[in-house]
């Protein structure tokens, strides 16, 4: 553990270094892992109640309210057309905001954050047979990790 | 057939022999009885022909003295005369109470009495004088002619007499000759009878004694074959004996070798005893320490118990810090979101929200490991548990093992007492065994000797029907 002194000095050295680093959330959905750009989000929070919506498409699971705003919930797992899902798999919310509309990504377990350079990050580009949604694929401890675009998956 | 014995016969013979002779003295007896009163009869009349022929002799003696008194007149002659009369008149007096005289002999006699009374008036009359002697001659022929009819009437009943004596004399020959007949008839019968008699009770005893000597040979033979077969037997017998003393002899090696090995075994089970009293005692103690392994498994049981309790307290305690840390880990991660949401005036908050991210998932990891180690600790303490009610149940059964050895080694006491009594009985038991066998062995000697007695007397048997044989041969020739 760092003491606060060494954490002062870890950000000054940071600062003054002037690297630029992006951040990923890691999370999975079934078998699948996946990454998102964390200035992408807004808020991670356990799964929220919902409400229906009539004549709604199968991935849109519902309206919900958090924290006062209302999220449109969706299931990224058939966005994805993931199907080796089970019930465990909806253990986290992510609510990020699209083009003024608030939304909330069901996902399963959140492994944790990643930075890196973000160089490596647009360095990143489509492999063939990937989902449309999909910018690319990073490998982390051996895991691969397939990276989500906000913007493809909600165009 | 029936078989009668010689000495019935013999005794037949002799009742039949004393009888017909008793029958021949009753017969005889009975003649001569007859020719007895025969003979008596004909001796009573002749005495009492002859007192007729004295009295018919009588009759004439008056005349001499009446002729002597006619004569005379002598008194002499006269008292010689009274005499004669009076002899006269007892001499009737005899022969009128004679029994041989019919009724015409007697009249006749009574006549010839009374002429004899005329006679004896004529006597009176001379002799008083009342007739004189003159006249007396006269009367005195008269007398004699009175005496002459009255001799002829004696004459004739002395004939009638003689003819009937002649006739009852041959009446009575007759009969006597016929009851000598009859005497001699019987005798000869007599004489035959007991023969005939015996005859056919010796045809009896003869085919009795035939058939008793067939009898005797047959006998004879069996017998020799028994004696024979006897003879076979006890020979068997005598090896038979000879291998029963062999076998008492051993049997009595083998009773002392088992008095040798019951006083041995007496040794061992004193020795069981022993050990089965320590073992009990052992035992015992034994129970005692269980009882108290018990105990202290209980009171470990008690606390494992407890501690597992305590383990579940921990592992609620643990699943509140992981709630903690996860909610941690997720104000951790929307720090770095916020953090990236600000952009380059949250680079400073992104460092402290990476460092709070990095701890929080420290305390995730530590709370995981944490709660593997207190899930161990846990699942140790359930198995501990188990193993403890476990291993209660192992000292129950172990009390209960060692109670039931304990009741086992009393039992083994128990029956160690009662076999070394056993042994000892047994130990007496082939003592006086061996003294039995011993007078058993010395009856088995006895009795081979005596199996060689009885082989000799077997051969003294054998030579015995052999003679009983010749006889009952040389008995069947002779009958």
């Amino acid at each position: 553990m760092k003491t606060p002194e060494s954490l002062s000095k870890v950000i000054e050295e940071e600062i003054a270094n002037e690297v630029l680093y992006v951040e990923l959330l890691h999370f999975r959905l079934g078998k699948t892992h996946l990454l998102l750009l964390t200035r992408d989000l807004q808020q991670l929070v356990l799964p929220v109640p919902y409400t229906n919506v009539p004549m709604a498409p199968d991935h849109m699971l519902g309206m919900a309210n958090v924290r006062g705003q209302i999220v449109c919930v969706l299931d990224l797992a058939i966005m994805l057309d993931i199907v080796d899902l089970n019930q465990h798999d909806q253990q986290h919310c992510i609510i990020l905001e699209y083009q003024r509309m608030h939304i909330g990504l069901v996902v399963g377990e959140v492994q944790g954050i990643h930075r890196i350079l973000e160089e490596k990050y647009h360095a990143v580009t489509e492999k063939e047979g990937m989902h449309r949604a999909m910018k690319g694929s990073l490998e982390f401890d051996g895991v691969e990790c397939q990276v989500l675009e906000i913007s493809r998956l909600l165009k | 057939m029936e078989v009668r014995s010689l000495n019935y016969h013999n005794r037949r013979s002799n009742i039949i022999s004393s009888v017909l002779f008793l029958l021949l003295v009753g017969v005889a007896f009975f003649v001569f009885t007859k020719a007895g009163t025969s003979i008596e009869d004909l001796e009573t009349a002749y005495v009492e022909q002859i007192r007729l022929e004295r009295f018919r002799a009588s009759l004439g003696d008056i005349l001499s003295p009446l002729n002597d008194l006619s004569l005379t007149g002598e008194a002499k002659y006269a008292k010689k005369l009274d005499k004669v009369s009076s002899d006269f008149v007892a001499l009737y007096g005899d022969v009128s109470t004679s029994t041989s005289l019919n009724d015409a002999d007697n009249i006749a006699l009574q006549d010839a009495f009374d002429l004899m009374q005329e006679v004896m008036v004529i006597s009176d009359e001379i002799a008083s004088g009342a007739i004189p002697t003159s006249q007396a001659k006269n009367v005195v022929t008269v007398a004699q002619n009175l005496v002459y009819a009255a001799q002829s009437k004696v004459n004739d009943v002395t004939k009638s007499l003689e003819s009937r004596l002649q006739q009852r004399t041959d009446k009575q020959r007759k009969a006597f000759n016929l009851s000598l007949m009859g005497l001699v008839l019987f005798i000869l019968l007599l004489l035959l009878i007991p023969n005939i008699l015996r005859s056919r009770s010796f045809g009896a005893v003869t085919k009795t004694i035939s058939s008793v000597a067939n009898k005797v040979e047959e006998a004879s033979a069996e017998i020799l074959t028994a004696v024979d077969k006897q003879a076979v037997d006890a020979n068997i017998q005598a090896n038979s004996v000879m291998k029963v003393t062999q076998d008492l002899e051993d049997m009595s090696k083998n009773a002392k070798n088992i008095a040798k090995t019951s006083m041995a075994v007496d040794r061992i089970a004193s020795a069981t005893l022993i050990s089965a009293d320590d073992g009990a005692k052992a035992v015992t103690e034994a129970i005692h320490y269980m009882g108290r392994i018990r105990d202290e498994v209980n009171l470990i049981a008690s606390k494992v118990t407890y501690a597992g309790e305590k383990a579940e307290q921990i592992l609620d305690s643990i699943g509140s810090i992981k709630e903690i840390a996860d909610e941690t880990h997720l104000l951790a991660l929307n720090a770095s979101i916020e953090s990236a949401a600000a952009g380059e005036f949250g680079k400073r908050f992104a460092v402290v929200a990476s460092e709070v991210r990095r701890l929080s998932e420290r305390a995730r990891e530590f709370t995981q490991e944490i709660q593997l180690v207190v899930d161990e600790v846990h699942t140790s303490t359930r198995e501990s548990v188990e193993v403890t009610q476990e291993g209660l149940r192992e000292v129950a059964q172990g009390v209960e093992i060692a109670q039931r050895a304990n009741s086992a080694l009393m039992k083994m006491q128990e029956m160690s007492k009662k076999t070394s009594q056993a042994i000892r009985a047994i130990t007496l038991s082939t003592k006086r065994q061996d003294a039995t066998s011993q007078e058993f062995l010395d009856t088995m000697r006895h009795i081979s000797e005596l199996l060689q007695g009885t082989a000799v007397q077997m051969q003294k048997s054998r030579d015995a029907s052999h003679r009983l044989n010749e006889v009952s041969k040389e008995l069947h020739k002779v009958v």
